[in-house]
């Protein structure tokens, strides 16, 4: 066992006073991150990269790691109690989460969170320990066809998040999908659909959008009646999850790990598609899907532990081939070539001790993460307490400022008040945000994967069938549709092809 | 990633101004020996990035060289134009300079408003280098740049090159040598150097015409990629035996390549110019700095204002109808 | 909030056109881009130009929402909107205020003026309430993300007059 005793070695890295401090110390920064709206890991990080140059390399990596899977950890928090989704991938969380603490169970969404996020953080380092390096070399021949088929299948699941008519669900992606290609184009250059508005040039900032249509939406249709606004978001109820909460949730924490895992480790995948992809497979599975979208802790368990596997998955590339797959880790290659250390195919052997130290750090952290935030769940749900008007005022000042520092512009301040404004018309009609916003964030993926697999395959569409992960994806993509038309002909509540999700499931 | 914000390019240079206009006027008369103040200097992209590593690096030493504060700020945002547009918004009097790149100060101008053109810069010289290499899988059959080039002419568009971005320096010059030369490799733009190498090394696409950032020259060094030709104007110090695109049978295509350079606002004076020039030329030869840039970063021979500032007027004047045309 | 929300009557010709007016702002939506989409080219799939994509998410756009206008809503769906609508616009008015300020007095006056609003009219906390909350809440926000977070706003006329930014 040779990676065991270089994980010890990794221990005796970590386990100094100093380094276990900088791991305290991002987790708890991105937590803190993580909770506030707006501010997410990739700002954060780029505002603390200055800092470590002057750090030991090792200290300086497994703290600004702290800080992004800290931040999922956070960003959950708010999600949950307020509908307002810190970061992108929580903006599943904020479904069911959201519905779980207008029943008064806040503290047990939270504590499954919690525990769930610690036991996809954990099985992915145990993953990334064993076959990191295999995996790599499999991640990237992720090309753009597969994209364009795992993207597919993710906006096919994501209009089936909707617990209202499917028609409603299309017409939201189709918009959100829309909204995306506002911007530059990611192929030819040139910018489409900006009203002649600069701030446009760069597209729709995700952040904004989310917030807009789950945040300031939802405190839009609170603040509607003035006896509401004396009322509560919800009762504190519970601190922690029962007895029959976790035996609904270890089977999605189980699925979340083993879907998290592997999506994070492809180019540019990561948080949202992750749980989204957990969600879609729980919905399916479920016996009582009709559940999903009104407080299913199902919902709220399985995307967690995706996303927090996700998030530590994603360094796989980094660490073993020296390439990013999103902004963060982009960012932290920049603090590694600060620190003149090149990340790449010969990192493990050349800097074991940077390697083994930030694996180590990750076990370290996501226990301290655990520990920080399973007690804090307590004092987080006193905030139902508070009156709805009260919070409400509160979380828009924050909320604001927050969509502010993204660009350090008024400008995303007003796409997320317009944003706001027509999630709330988007509720009164019977339409929900949440198809929109996941199709948004897959929106930019699909097209500009789709265009480059037009140039690869001179215009061919035979290559989504000809390439075999490509061509699994399109099975998955058919009979994910083929058997939501089957249910609907049906009429039956029930899926009927459980079979087949549990393929689906498996494979993943 | 990058933020087109004009809107806060003008909230964030307004601020600027105030407050260089405050910290500036008491001491900085050009005739008091520069420099008396601190020096800000102002990186137009993120922080992490080719950009800021080799400006924080160069910042550093001539902080010591010239024995006053380097106060280094990133401003990233629209290609670069927003930390560039702040540079050349200050007062010209070399307390406010910028790391930025020849794209953001000579082409992006052609294409969209961002409020100056290259005659609003004063180019102090290149501080690092980062220039255009095509590079294939070391097991893709192709030994040499004639290879890939017969290939391509007898399959037309069958080759696929992944580039950086629609608008990066590489994904022009392929866009020309279909037109110039009529020889057509499918250009097949990615999100950044890191997403199109990364389709190199999942066979993704063919070959990649990129630069040599860290990811880049991981995989080269790794013995993974192999380098067929340079976009470069001339041969490079670090890869001698490669040739370069023009001695190809490309003469025309030089300006695949990134420059990040060191500017001021036009109309700085003459000695401040000459000392920020001489300082930067002597932090390119610090031994600690080359170390912290990387050796393949650096130009064989220093490029100084008056080069620099010429080879951005000649390849405006080269890529202007093609960048309008691809991009405007 | 329960999602049992008063149901409009299904019945009348005005509803049954009220239920629509979400089909037709889609189809609008679809249209514009579509015919923006057509305006920047389609290309072909061998070379496709940045229309081609837009205008294939516009055509299903308009698709659904003419579907949807044919066969109605499912009328349980949709929310009564009468005298309901006057709170969430001092809403966003109280929001937008705010962005203006903000850019021109920084965080602590803008934070002041709008929570005050907030709080006393929309939220009908007492004069008292509204004034300790909104300075409490403005001096957290402003020490979270100006002191702890280092982050870059307009600067302060209130803050700068104890020498802050």
């Amino acid at each position: 066992m040779d990676s065991l005793t270089n994980l010890i070695d990794g221990f005796g890295v970590i386990l100094t006073p100093a380094n276990l401090l900088y791991v305290l110390l991002g987790v708890m920064i991105g937590t803190v991150i993580g909770v506030l709206p707006g501010l997410g890991p990739t700002a954060t990080i780029a505002l603390l990269l200055p800092f470590t140059y002057g750090m030991e390399p090792t200290s300086a990596i497994i703290m600004l790691a702290g800080v992004y899977y800290g931040s999922m950890y956070g960003g959950t928090i708010t999600s949950v109690l307020l509908r307002i989704p810190g970061e992108a991938a929580s903006a599943v969380t904020a479904i069911d989460g959201y519905e779980m603490t207008k029943a008064g169970r806040a503290g047990p969404a939270l504590a499954i969170s919690a525990v769930g996020s610690f036991i996809g953080g954990t099985i992915a380092i145990i993953g990334l320990i064993l076959i990191a390096p295999s995996l790599a070399g499999f991640a990237v021949r992720f090309g753009p066809p597969e994209y364009v088929t795992l993207t597919v299948l993710g906006i096919v699941m994501v209009t089936y998040l909707g617990t209202k008519s499917t028609l409603k669900s299309v017409i939201a992606a189709a918009i959100g999908l829309l909204l995306a290609v506002v911007g530059t184009d990611p192929i030819a250059g040139t910018t489409r659909f900006t009203l002649g508005l600069p701030g446009l040039f760069s597209g729709i900032d995700l952040v904004a959008v989310a917030m807009g249509l789950f945040g300031v939406s939802e405190i839009l249709y609170v603040m509607e009646r003035s006896g509401q606004s004396h009322g509560k978001i919800g009762e504190v109820g519970r601190l922690t999850f029962s007895r029959e909460d976790w035996k609904a949730s270890r089977g999605p924490i189980t699925r979340g790990s083993l879907l998290g895992f592997p999506i994070g480790v492809l180019p540019g995948g990561g948080g949202v598609l992750s749980s989204i992809a957990s969600y879609g497979v729980e919905k399916r599975r479920s016996k009582h899907p009709e559940e999903f979208g009104k407080g299913a802790i199902e919902g709220v368990a399985g995307p967690e532990t995706a996303n927090n596997a996700s998030s530590i998955s994603a360094f796989i590339p980094l660490l073993t081939l020296g390439l990013p797959s999103n902004a963060v880790l982009a960012l932290i290659l920049g603090a590694l070539m600060a620190q003149n250390i090149t990340p790449g195919p010969q990192l493990i052997t050349a800097h074991p001790e940077l390697f083994w130290g930030v694996i180590a750090s990750m076990l370290v952290g996501n226990l301290i993460l655990l520990l920080l935030n399973w007690p804090m769940v307590g004092f987080f749900v006193q905030l139902l307490r508070v009156r709805i008007g009260i919070i409400g005022g509160i979380a828009m000042l924050i909320t604001l400022v927050g969509v502010y520092t993204l660009n350090n512009s008024t400008f995303d301040m007003w796409v997320m008040l317009i944003m706001g404004v027509l999630g709330y018309f988007m509720r009164k009609f019977g339409f929900e945000p949440a198809p929109l916003v996941l199709a948004f964030v897959l929106g930019a993926i699909l097209e500009e994967s789709f265009r480059q697999s037009m140039l690869l395959s001179d215009g061919s569409l035979a290559i989504f069938a000809t390439r075999p992960i490509s061509a699994v994806l399109s099975v998955f993509v058919l009979v994910f549709i083929a058997s939501s038309i089957w249910g609907a002909v049906r009429k039956d509540k029930k899926p009927s092809i459980i079979d087949q999700a549990k393929e689906l499931a498996g494979e993943d | 990633m990058s933020k087109s914000k004009v809107l806060a390019a003008f909230v964030a240079g307004a601020s600027l101004l105030v407050v260089t206009a405050c910290g500036g006027s008491d001491g900085a008369s050009s005739s008091d020996e520069f420099p008396s103040d601190d020096v800000n200097m102002i990186i137009s992209y993120a922080a992490g990035g080719p950009t800021d590593v080799g400006g924080r690096a160069i910042a550093s030493f001539m902080e010591k060289d010239l024995g006053t504060t380097f106060v280094v700020e990133n401003k990233e945002g629209a290609s670069g134009s927003v930390g560039t547009a702040d540079v050349l918004r200050s007062d010209p009097d070399g307390y406010t300079i910028g790391m930025t790149t020849a794209s953001a100060a000579g082409r992006v101008p052609l294409i969209e408003d961002v409020g100056y053109d290259l005659e609003d810069v004063q180019a102090i010289g290149v501080g690092t280098f980062g220039p255009g290499l095509i590079i294939v899988s070391a097991d893709s059959g192709y030994s040499s740049i004639d290879d890939l080039i017969e290939e391509a002419k007898a399959n037309p568009g069958g080759i696929k090159v992944g580039t950086a971005g629609a608008s990066s320096p590489q994904h022009v010059e392929l866009v020309r040598m279909a037109e110039e030369y009529d020889v057509e490799l499918t250009a097949v733009p990615f999100q950044g150097e890191a997403p199109a190498v990364t389709a190199l090394l999942g066979d993704n696409v063919d070959a990649c015409f990129c630069s040599n950032a860290q990811t880049t020259m991981a995989q080269v060094d790794a013995g993974e990629f192999t380098i067929l030709a340079t976009g470069a104007p001339d041969r490079l110090g670090w890869i001698p035996d490669v040739p370069t695109l023009a001695e190809s049978g490309f003469e025309s295509l030089i300006y695949g390549n990134s420059y990040f350079i060191l500017v001021a606002p036009a109309d700085i004076p003459e000695d401040v110019l000459a000392t920020l020039e001489g300082s930067l030329e002597k932090a390119l030869q610090d031994p600690a700095t080359v170390e912290v840039i990387g050796e393949v970063r650096i130009l064989d021979e220093f490029m100084g204002a008056d080069a620099l500032q010429e080879m951005m007027g000649d390849e405006q004047e080269t890529l202007g109808p093609i960048l309008t045309e691809l991009l405007g | 909030m329960n999602s049992e929300q008063t149901a409009v009557a299904t019945h009348s010709v005005k509803d049954k056109i009220f239920q629509r007016v979400p089909y037709a702002v889609g189809a609008l939506i679809g249209l514009y881009f579509l015919l923006g989409a057509i305006g920047l080219g389609v290309g072909t799939l061998s070379a496709p130009a940045p229309g081609l994509w837009p205008s294939i998410v516009a055509v299903v756009l308009i698709g659904c929402c003419v579907v949807g206008m044919l066969i109605g809503g499912d009328g349980e769906d949709i929310e009564d909107f009468a005298g309901r609508l006057l709170r969430p616009a001092i809403g966003v008015a109280t929001l937008s205020l705010f962005i203006l300020m903000f850019s021109r007095f920084g965080l602590v006056l803008s934070g002041l003026v709008v929570l005050v609003i907030w709080f006393r009219f929309l939220a009908r906390e007492t004069w008292f309430m509204s004034v300790v909350l909104a300075v409490g809440a403005t001096v957290v926000t402003y020490l979270l993300f100006v002191q702890l977070l280092a982050a870059r706003f307009p600067d302060d006329v209130i803050a700068q007059l104890w020498g802050g930014r």
